[in-house]
């Protein structure tokens, strides 16, 4: 081929690819719907496919979702797997059939939002999830990727994905407090609190208890504490190892509750205060009063004036 | 009417069977349980003989809602005395204005844009999964929907007949007071809840046809300069399909706003319905019937599908929102504690005999309608809280700490039975140790 000929080719192409363009521009355009008829096509394709959509949507849920199969899979492996100090993790939070099916020595953890707080005792978290379910996402996963390392790879069972992970620096407690409720004594300002079952009932109407309730919409097991209007409660924990840190969440069982403080004491030395709220944690450094056996406690009391109403929960871990 | 010949009579059979076979569904929500309390005080003046425990000394209260409980008791009594299931008794009332108001949805689509929209407009509102839902129970919402639909009938009507007069301008503003006059409701806080419930309430192809149906109307209010009585007409349309949603948005409708988001579906379908109509018109002239069919069918089946689906168990969620499974993962409601009654033949078959049940949240009336309609087994005993109770059955609606305080009763968080649909969990029941067998 000559020199110049290719650029003579190429622009006469050129030009008859633009001749073509605007011969299909004007093609368009002769036969382009007015607008009342565009619109009724838009309208009518919309529907169309959003009706098919809805066919096709119904149709395979059923195979996105996990079978009875998959789910005795998944228990099978948890079976022959889970240790003591294991919880399961499951994404999305709402797929707590795991609680029915699943080994009842394995914890299930269903929180939207997984953080260290929530892995208090926990050394392997299995994190079970739908990855095929409507509205999943990986979200869980990456916060738990923070703060642990994926020990293999995932085992696919059906719809379900399991997956194993050893947590960093596992938060392993040296004393739950709400679990020493029942060996604690109770004073409601200077007033004895008789034990009446699981609970502790005191004089002027507070009570305590070890109970689980739902505070910023997940389960917690806390101290449930209800406040009499201007009588705290002083809750003792003899003989309790303390460590370097105290740690503890605290928040209010009903929106509509007042604020209230939870003050820290180790052997009559105050540690620190925190503003019962939202399930916040404190951290109080506990370090000067580590011991094997030291008298932990909790007062609780209105906070800036506010009358008591409703009643808080209150988490407490002494930890290394 | 003329047009539409013996559509709308046809549907209002249609949608009575429909609806009555809805209404027979065992499940019984909070709110229609606490409506069915305050109904029985009628039903126990009338001899109905069924007291749900209403408080006592409590006057009716004078509103459209508190005329609806004392049409939902009369009915009940005689319900009581034909032999009908006590539920259904005081469902009765709602399905016949369910069948009035589909009946009346297809006469004013058909006046509006023919035959064809006349048989779209009834299954466009009975497909929505709630519309079908607060029809078949008992409760205000199909009594407030029915009194709007006929306050936007009348309208139209005026307007039609005097155009000069203004009325028809006027209608919007009267729509607004009629609506805030009729509901009778207290104010509550505004919310997202309405408009969430219109949006992803509504199966996504209705939804297209709603929105498409407030454009057409929208555009035909722009372009009717000089004809005020159709300028009149599609004001009041937009009017009686907007105003519903933005009054509960605000918080008028308070805790019973979705008794006013109910009332603007019925004018919606007709939109609806008009628009696609329309559409096919514009689209294929000469196949405009054919088209109308294929694109309604697109439209219903896939909504009466999910509706059968969710009815009596739980809340319909569009597919747009991923179904039951996408709205949980968005912590929308699952349910009104209707699926409680999923779990009473579990309980009945592995109950300990002489067991007392809490049943946590649900109102106490819900599980004497239970007990009344022989779903509760006779000798299992109700329980005031879960320290004095054997077994538990726990609703999974709204707040969860009645199931937690079931946790630590009974030391466990291991449930004995789930109730479960799509996968998620809707009701769970659990046992002490030897309750369940």
């Amino acid at each position: 081929m000559a020199r110049g000929e290719v650029p003579k080719r190429l622009r006469a192409a050129l030009a008859g690819g633009f001749h073509s363009a605007g011969a299909l521009a004007r093609f368009l355009r002769d036969r382009w719907p007015a607008p009342p008829r565009l619109a009724a096509l838009v309208l009518l394709g919309a529907v169309a496919a959003l009706g098919i959509h809805g066919v096709v949507f119904q149709a395979r849920l059923g195979d996105r979702l996990p079978h009875a199969l998959d789910w005795e899979a998944a228990a099978s492996v948890l079976e022959s797997t889970a240790r003591p100090g294991d919880a399961v993790a499951l994404s999305p939070a709402w797929a707590e059939r795991a609680r029915a099916v699943l080994p009842p020595t394995v914890a299930v953890l269903a929180l939207t939002r997984l953080g260290t707080d929530d892995l208090l005792g926990v050394r392997r978290l299995f994190f079970l999830s739908l990855p095929r379910a409507p509205g999943f996402s990986w979200d869980a996963e990456l916060a738990i990727l923070e703060h642990a390392t994926a020990a293999e790879a995932p085992a696919t069972l059906g719809a379900i994905e399991l997956a194993r992970y050893d947590l960093a620096l596992p938060a392993m407690p040296l004393t739950f407090l709400p679990d020493r409720l029942a060996g604690a004594t109770v004073e409601e300002a200077d007033a004895a609190c008789a034990p009446r079952g699981d609970a502790f009932v005191c004089p002027r109407g507070g009570r305590i208890a070890r109970e689980v309730r739902e505070v910023a919409r997940a389960p917690r097991a806390c101290l449930a504490v209800t406040l009499a209007p201007g009588a705290p409660i002083t809750v003792t924990f003899p003989a309790v190892r303390v460590g370097r840190v105290l740690r503890g969440r605290a928040g209010l069982v009903a929106p509509d509750a007042a604020a209230l403080r939870v003050a820290v004491r180790v052997d009559g030395e105050d540690v620190g205060t925190a503003a019962v709220a939202g399930w916040a944690p404190f951290e109080l450094d506990t370090a000067a009063q580590a011991g094997p056996a030291q008298r932990v406690a909790l007062v609780v009391t209105e906070s800036d004036g506010a009358p008591a109403r409703g009643t808080a929960c209150v988490e407490a871990a002494t930890l290394p | 009417v003329n047009r539409t010949g013996r559509i709308p009579f046809v549907w209002s059979a249609l949608a009575a069977l429909a609806l009555l076979a809805a209404a027979a569904t065992p499940g019984v929500p909070a709110d229609e349980a606490r409506f069915a309390a305050e109904a029985s005080r009628t039903s126990v003046a009338l001899g109905g003989g069924l007291d749900l425990g209403a408080e006592p000394g409590t006057p009716l209260r004078a509103s459209l809602s508190g005329g609806a409980a004392a049409v939902s008791g009369a009915s009940h009594a005689a319900g009581a005395r034909a032999g009908l299931p006590h539920r259904v008794g005081f469902r009765l009332p709602s399905v016949a204005a369910g069948a009035l108001v589909a009946t009346l949805v297809a006469a004013l689509a058909g006046s509006l844009a023919g035959p064809g929209a006349a048989l779209l407009a009834p299954a466009l509102l009975l497909t929505v999964p709630r519309a079908l839902g607060a029809f078949a129970t008992a409760g205000a919402a199909p009594a407030v929907a029915l009194a709007w639909l006929a306050a936007v009938l009348l309208l139209l009507r005026a307007a039609a007949s005097a155009p000069r007069r203004g009325l028809g301008w006027a209608a919007p503003a009267l729509l607004f007071v009629a609506g805030v006059a009729t509901s009778a409701l207290p104010l509550g806080p505004p919310g997202a809840a309405p408009l969430v419930a219109a949006t992803l309430g509504v199966p996504a192809a209705i939804l297209a046809l709603h929105a498409g149906g407030l454009l057409h109307a929208l555009v035909r209010l722009a372009g009717a300069r000089g004809d005020r009585a159709g300028a009149a007409r599609e004001a009041t349309l937009l009017a009686g399909a907007v105003v519903p949603i933005a009054a509960a948005a605000l918080g008028l409708g308070g805790d019973r706003g979705g008794a006013l988001s109910l009332a603007a579906l019925p004018v919606l379908s007709v939109l609806g319905a008009r628009a696609l109509v329309a559409a096919a018109r514009a689209a294929w002239p000469a196949g405009a019937g054919r088209l109308t069919a294929a694109a309604a069918v697109l439209v219903v089946w896939p909504a009466a599908r999910a509706t059968i689906h969710h009815h009596g168990r739980a809340l319909g969620w569009s597919e747009l929102a991923g179904g039951l499974p996408g709205a949980a993962t968005r912590a929308l409601p699952r349910g009104g504690g209707e699926a409680v009654a999923l779990a009473l033949p579990a309980l009945a078959e592995h109950a300990r005999p002489g067991a007392r049940v809490w049943f946590g949240a649900l109102p106490e009336a819900a599980v004497a309608l239970y007990r009344a309609d022989g779903r509760l087994r006779g000798d299992l005993a109700s329980a005031t809280s879960p320290a004095d109770a054997d077994l538990a059955v726990v609703a999974l609606d709204g707040s969860r700490d009645p199931e937690y305080r079931v946790w630590t009763a009974f030391r466990t968080a291991r449930p004995v039975h789930a109730v479960v649909l799509d996968e998620v969990p809707l009701a769970f029941v659990y046992a002490r140790p030897g309750a369940w067998r």
